[in-house]
């Protein structure tokens, strides 16, 4: 089925597979990677190989006691996250389709247990506040989208709307982090294509969308980059990715 | 090494049961999940962050993605330990990716690449020499074995591995690849 480069085909799939077990892939890889495992099943059990095939290594890692009060700490934010109904069974921990559906209907319960936030809560009242169209009925498909970009649980890293109508691409970045000294760039990831610069990452900022771009939207992924100040100076990232997310119709 | 069967922690229940357990939200599994694995997992993250401060953070999220990911874990894809540590070492290089891009400033000149590199892979012989996995790591060429160990145990990233041995990006992953393919081929042999 690939219309990419060759890069991905036959036996380097294994290789990639290998690498994202290790956490080797780099730049816009991983997140390729990851648009990619989300619809092959053969790609995904690749992986699984690899993490049986590596898992023996952790044996040389001389196991250490945590703090004994770790398990109370941890019980003790147990309360404030929903049990173990959740769907998350997307590689990269990214918040799915049926995650944010499912986010919409406890919206209720999470109201009522308004004491703390978990972290899903605050990802859906960051979703409530910046966009409260979502919970109304949805526009036609295929013209906006957004993305809640995470590094795998924790507060959503950045909120990105695209709207490919008017063009725009928005963020908010509650709580993005960059090194001193570098930027943060959002790419745009379509599986069978190399990664497309959004621009840096601001909070509060508006992108102007072009058109080429916009067309890749559909069934994208969202990744962004540790890169140097000013942005990537290939066009293409350089630095690790630090946040993906999967970009959902709206 | 058996101890007394104990009515309230029962000995050699299945990590598999576990784990469907704390997929009901069954705190007792939970707790006991905690003491088998916590000591393994901690370890783990430890090696890749190594401040313990930041480690003791991570292991929190770690326990929270297995009490929030348990009820999508499939026995049949995947070993129960494998399925944590693949976890924990996740959240454990995302917790140091960012910081350590920072750190990265090659061009230290021209030391010898590994000379500063502890080698996990004395550790790692240690475990068993029986260990299919051992023997094929050992078969690997040093910098193949090397670049898989690091990456694996210390979660580092092709551009820490080209970093500290003075290579370039591309020529870790020649290695990376080569050394992968070599040891699958090993590994089903």
């Amino acid at each position: 089925m690939s219309a990419g480069t060759d890069m991905y085909e036959g036996d380097d799939d294994d290789a990639l597979a290998g690498e994202y077990a290790l956490g080797t892939l780099d730049g816009g890889e991983r997140a390729a990677f990851e648009a990619r495992l989300a619809r092959e099943p053969t790609l995904a059990a690749a992986v699984a190989a690899w993490q049986e095939r590596l898992a023996p290594l952790a044996d040389a890692v001389a196991p250490v006691a945590p703090p004994p009060d770790l398990l109370a700490r941890i019980e003790a934010r147990l309360d404030e996250t929903p049990a173990a109904t959740a769907s998350t069974a997307s590689p990269a921990d990214v918040v799915s389709l049926d995650e944010v559906r499912r986010l919409r209907r406890a919206l209720g319960r999470w109201r009522v247990a308004a004491g703390s936030l978990g972290a899903l809560a605050a990802a859906l009242v960051a979703l409530a506040i910046l966009f409260p169209g979502a919970f109304l009925p949805p526009p036609p498909e295929g013209e906006r989208y957004v993305a809640v970009v995470d590094r795998g649980g924790g507060l959503p890293a950045l909120i990105v709307q695209v709207d490919v109508a008017q063009g725009l691409v928005r963020v908010r970045a509650p709580a993005a982090e960059a090194p001193p000294d570098r930027a943060l760039e959002l790419w745009l990831v379509a599986a069978d294509d190399d990664p497309r610069s959004l621009g840096l990452v601001r909070d509060a900022a508006d992108i102007r969308l072009e058109p080429a771009v916009a067309r890749a939207t559909p069934g994208a992924t969202l990744a962004v980059s540790v890169e140097p100040p000013g942005g990537s100076p290939t066009g293409a990232p350089t630095g690790p990715v630090v946040y993906t997310g999967v970009l959902i119709p709206q | 090494m058996r101890h007394p069967p104990d009515p309230q922690e029962p000995v050699d229940e299945p990590l598999e049961a576990l784990l469907a357990a704390v997929a009901r939200a069954d705190r007792g599994a939970y707790a006991r999940l905690y003491a088998r694995t916590s000591a393994k997992l901690f370890g783990v993250v430890l090696r890749i962050v190594k401040d313990r401060g930041m480690a003791e953070e991570v292991l929190q999220e770690v326990f929270l993605g297995i009490w929030r990911g348990a009820s999508s874990y499939a026995a049949e894809k995947a070993r129960p330990m494998t399925w944590m540590i693949t976890i924990a070492r996740n959240r454990a290089i995302d917790a140091v990716r960012v910081r350590r891009e920072v750190l990265l400033d090659p061009g230290e000149d021209g030391e010898d690449p590994f000379a500063a590199i502890p080698d996990p892979f004395d550790a790692a012989a240690s475990f068993a020499d029986r260990d299919a996995l051992t023997r094929c790591l050992d078969r690997l060429e040093e910098t193949q074995r090397h670049c898989i160990l690091l990456a694996y145990c210390e979660g580092w990233s092709r551009e820490e591995l080209a970093a500290r041995t003075g290579k370039n990006v591309n020529t870790i992953k020649t290695w990376l690849h080569r050394g992968l393919a070599a040891l699958r081929g090993c590994l089903s042999s």
